[in-house]
């Protein structure tokens, strides 16, 4: 696997750590530089006497630093990662030496172990227990709800016309009382919803929607002993009800593919925690899945995803209705026999919209792939003209990010792939047009969006 | 959805003064739904009926439709984009936040090599010379195709907007962008001056100030007699600059009658008085002096008095070879008598103006040696250096540098004012001065001295190629403040890029010229 520029950059956990790594590029900074098919590693002299040792291993890319910094990646990964991008000839080819390959048979023993657990039979729970802490956790949402519901009917009874700025507040210390009721989705909802307020043209129309699927799912709570185990589960997840990771790596629906990396993207939430959003769509089952991962105080991720790229994994679905989300569960050293059937028909995305609503109307965002985009702007708004017709969506794009998407396109159609909230297109990933799956895109979005 | 927005008004207003609307006319299945939703509970009917809307606008969403873009398709380029991966990473970064100079060097670099950025790079480019005017004559060429198609969609860059660099001359001149219609102007002005002269003139009356002002300058190549009705005519413009430019232009012409208007004006103020000439000032506003672009007005914050005012307006305007023909004196003679007259200030500020109107190498020698023994007008020494010819102007920097290299640090600030992106002091004098600063690093003065923390960065990005090894790997050590880590580390950057970017040109072209 080779990496570009854009690529390694796109992995920075932050601006500083990028040119902090341009900063080493000088291969004489680098007494040591080397590859072999699973990793790549390197020397870097610092101002100490004793160099500091950067490794990757290239299946995740996952990287690896004797350094003491917290940034991860680190400066000397991103650099080494770098260097290997734009001097390929500094590298030499060789067996790693035991630093590298203690390292990666740890990762390797690790690995194993984890899928070893997996498979046993996991310690049966206490279900007396686990039932009696779901029996309080719902008695603290339904009293939390029952106020909402008193709380959203005066609303509507006083009119959104005659909400203002000063009424931010009151929503903000609803949504704190959700999160106390240990509902944090709605809390979410709430906060998100009064950020609406007196925001933009047309902003009730916005809120009004906001408001009314937040009634739904009011509505649902009570109702729940009615639903089905699927709708019950995206009610959980609606009201930020957590899942248990292991459980759900034994019990979830779990998927053998060829994903294609769609493309990705990082937000940052509250102060210092970011979010990661993952897309993957399967060659064989072209079924799309968002890999969700959050890092605190500029970390960075673990585990690195190339936009474009390939990989053969076992993803594990979370329950519920048309599910996105999922876990990497393993990966597969080969990949699974591909099917005939393309994954790559996206004729039908309206289709494929609308049956994801209506299977799970909370969904927040759906991936989007257009095969024939073209990006324009048109007075203050960017826009997104579709497959050649007079239709486009609205584009929500930084300004730097969205004049480099108009610079790839050239008014000429791209493949684009992004977020739709219902009202945005946010494109995380462009292609030429027909250019091949597993290809490098010619765009992607990067850095951390605020 | 119309019920949407009778349930939207319903909201507005609030349900405790508008009842929530019937669902009426809504068919199939969802009008059912929406006729359950007004049979049940009262409470959050409003919202449980606008939520199951939402979700129904939602699923059935229809994009909006946009007029279809007659917009044109960027043309495809012929030339070939830069590709190396290092070299597109330095460029990337230089743009991002390299000095000037070095985004200048790496535009250039790629230009010469017969290459375009990758598409990916236009917008940075494109907002690079937006931000600075000095960068943009690297910026245009660097673009391709794609990038002036690109800028044609964003009116920051509109001063990028031109024609496609495979048109014609005739083209460029109608459509080009103005760094694209000078060049045009420019290049005429070469083999055809009066045509060029011709088409400048059908234009000017169209065009804004500072648009007339960037063109009237080119007239400089190769300007003869036939221009000064022309040049005259631009005397009488509303707009100070090109006044001044036309001023400038017309002192090229000594027998012009502006020249010789404005020498009528200046004979009688200096006259010969026992032997030794005296220099007067006008004892008051002439009122032909309108027709010269001559300002009666002193400016508010000007530092000369009203005659001062007057009187360096005509020696700025005033052919510098009047005055040794005049006086018969040599251009150090005059300097050595003007110190002494109460006029100093304003035959010096007139002199030095009229030196730079012209480029006049020997006034510029004898004013440069001049300001090595008189100090006070400092200010003045790099725009003055800038004129001369690489050799004559090092002999400047080199007796400012002296033997122990005490002076490197103005010769670097002298050199980055003289040197226009592009050029660079002589390998000669870079090697000196870089083994100079290499000797102070070395030294350790780099952890005191902030100011040469700012000029080994200027440095980097200013000397010949040739030198550039000798600021590579400057000693580091374990404890370095951030500020002299950050100073040494962006050093290293620029030389690291200035040696990627040299591994595009052909290895003769590097040397320069003095500047135009």
């Amino acid at each position: 696997m080779s990496l570009s520029t854009e690529a390694v950059l796109a992995l920075a956990p932050d601006d500083a750590s990028a040119k902090a790594a341009k900063g080493l590029l000088a291969p004489a900074k680098w007494p040591t530089l080397a590859y072999s098919d699973d990793a790549v590693w390197g020397e870097c002299q610092g101002s100490g006497s004793k160099p500091y040792q950067a490794q990757v291993d290239l299946t995740g890319p996952v990287f690896r630093c004797s350094c003491p910094s917290r940034k991860f990646p680190c400066k000397h990964g991103l650099a080494l990662m770098l260097l290997r991008a734009q001097s390929e000839a500094s590298f030499t080819a060789g067996t790693p030496p035991p630093w590298v390959a203690d390292w990666l048979a740890s990762r390797r023993e690790k690995a194993e172990k984890k899928e070893a657990r997996a498979a046993e039979p996991a310690a049966a729970p206490d279900p007396a227990a686990a039932a009696k802490r779901d029996a309080q956790r719902w008695k603290r949402i339904d009293t939390g709800v029952q106020e909402l519901a008193r709380w959203l009917d005066d609303q509507t009874q006083r009119g959104l016309a005659s909400l203002g700025s000063e009424q931010q507040q009151a929503w903000g210390s609803m949504a704190a009382r959700m999160v106390d009721a240990q509902a944090p989705g709605l809390g979410q909802r709430i906060t998100q919803a009064a950020e609406l307020i007196g925001a933009g043209e047309g902003w009730p129309a916005r809120l009004l929607d906001r408001l009314g699927r937040l009634q739904l799912i009011v509505d649902a709570v009570p109702r729940r002993d009615t639903l089905s185990a699927a709708t019950l589960a995206d009610l959980r997840t609606a009201l930020g009800w957590p899942q248990d990771r292991d459980a759900l790596l034994v019990d979830g629906e779990r998927i053998s593919d060829q994903w294609l990396v769609l493309g990705q993207c990082t937000d940052e939430r509250d102060s210092k925690l970011v979010e990661r959003h993952v897309w993957l769509q399967g060659r064989a089952s072209g079924r799309r899945a968002l890999l969700l991962d959050y890092s605190h105080g500029g970390r960075g991720f673990e585990t690195a995803w190339i936009s474009g790229s390939e990989r053969a994994a076992v993803l594990c679905f979370y329950p519920g209705h048309a599910s996105q989300r999922a876990l990497l569960a393993e990966q597969l050293a080969d990949a699974p026999a591909a099917s005939a059937g393309s994954a790559q028909d996206t004729s039908d995305e309206w289709q494929r919209m609308a049956q994801q609503i209506a299977a799970n109307p909370w969904q927040p965002l759906l991936p989007m792939v257009w095969a024939e985009a073209v990006p324009a702007r048109h007075g203050d708004q960017w826009w997104l003209r579709l497959d050649a017709a007079p239709q486009a969506l609205p584009m929500q794009l930084a300004t730097q990010e969205a004049w480099q998407l108009m610079a790839h396109s050239g008014g000429a159609p791209l493949r684009v792939f992004g977020e739709w909230d219902g009202e945005q297109f946010a494109p995380l990933t462009a292609w030429a047009s027909g250019a091949a799956v597993g290809s490098a895109p010619v765009w992607a979005l990067a850095g951390v969006r605020t | 959805m119309s019920h949407w927005n009778t349930l939207l008004q319903t909201a507005l207003v609030g349900t405790a003064r508008q009842p929530v609307p019937a669902a009426e006319g809504m068919a199939g299945e969802f009008g059912g739904l929406l006729q359950a939703i007004q049979g049940g509970e009262a409470q959050g009917q409003l919202l449980r009926a606008a939520g199951a809307v939402a979700i129904g606008r939602r699923a059935g969403f229809v994009a909006p439709g946009l007029s279809p873009s007659d917009a044109p398709v960027a043309a495809a380029d012929e030339r070939p984009v830069l590709k190396e991966p290092a070299l597109q990473a330095a460029i990337a970064d230089a743009l991002a936040s390299g000095p000037l100079r070095l985004q200048h060097e790496g535009l250039a670099a790629l230009t010469a090599a017969g290459l375009r950025l990758p598409h990916n790079l236009l917008p940075t480019a494109l907002d690079a010379g937006r931000r600075a005017i000095d960068v943009r004559s690297a910026v245009i060429p660097a673009l391709g195709e794609r990038g002036l198609w690109l800028a044609a969609h964003n009116d920051d860059w509109r001063y990028a907007v031109g024609a496609s660099e495979q048109a014609d001359a005739q083209t460029r001149w109608d459509e080009g962008s103005l760094e694209q219609r000078r060049a045009v102007l420019a290049e005429q002005r070469r083999s055809e001056p009066a045509a060029a002269r011709e088409r400048l003139a059908a234009e000017l009356p169209q065009l804004p100030a500072k648009e007339r002002a960037a063109l009237l300058g080119a007239l400089a190549e190769n300007i003869g007699p036939d221009d000064e009705a022309l040049l005259d005519a631009q005397l009488k413009d509303r707009a100070r600059d090109v006044r001044q430019v036309a001023g400038e232009l017309l002192q090229r012409l000594p027998a012009s009658a502006h020249v010789q208007r404005i020498e009528a004006f200046l004979a009688p103020l200096l006259l010969q008085a026992g032997g030794a000439w005296q220099m007067n000032a006008p004892e008051a506003a002439d009122p032909r002096w309108k027709d010269d672009a001559i300002d009666p007005a002193r400016p508010t914050h000007e530092s000369l008095g009203e005659r001062a005012w007057w009187l360096y307006q005509l020696v700025r305007q005033t052919p510098l070879a009047w005055w040794t023909a005049r006086t018969g004196m040599t251009p150090a003679a005059l300097l050595g008598w003007a110190t002494k007259s109460d006029w100093k200030d304003a035959l010096f500020r007139g002199w030095n103006e009229a030196i730079l109107a012209v480029s006049d190498v020997d006034w510029c020698d004898a004013m440069l040696d001049h300001h090595h023994t008189q100090y006070s007008q400092r200010a003045w020494v790099g725009q003055l250096l800038a004129l001369l010819p690489r050799e004559r102007r090092e002999r400047h920097w080199l007796i400012e540098l002296g033997l122990a290299g005490s002076g490197v640090q103005n010769v670097i600030a002298f050199a980055d004012q003289a040197c226009a992106p592009g050029e660079t002091p002589s390998a000669e004098l870079s090697l000196q001065l870089a083994a100079a600063l290499r000797t102070r690093v070395e030294r350790g003065d780099l952890a005191n001295d902030y100011v040469l923390r700012q000029v080994l960065g200027n440095a980097a990005a200013l000397l010949h190629a040739s030198a550039l090894h000798l600021l590579a790997g400057l000693p580091r050590t374990a404890e370095e403040s951030p500020g002299l880590a950050s100073a040494l580390s962006d050093t290293a950057r620029i030389v690291r890029a200035r040696q990627l970017f040299s591994s595009l040109l052909p290895q003769s072209t590097s040397s320069s010229q003095g500047r135009p």
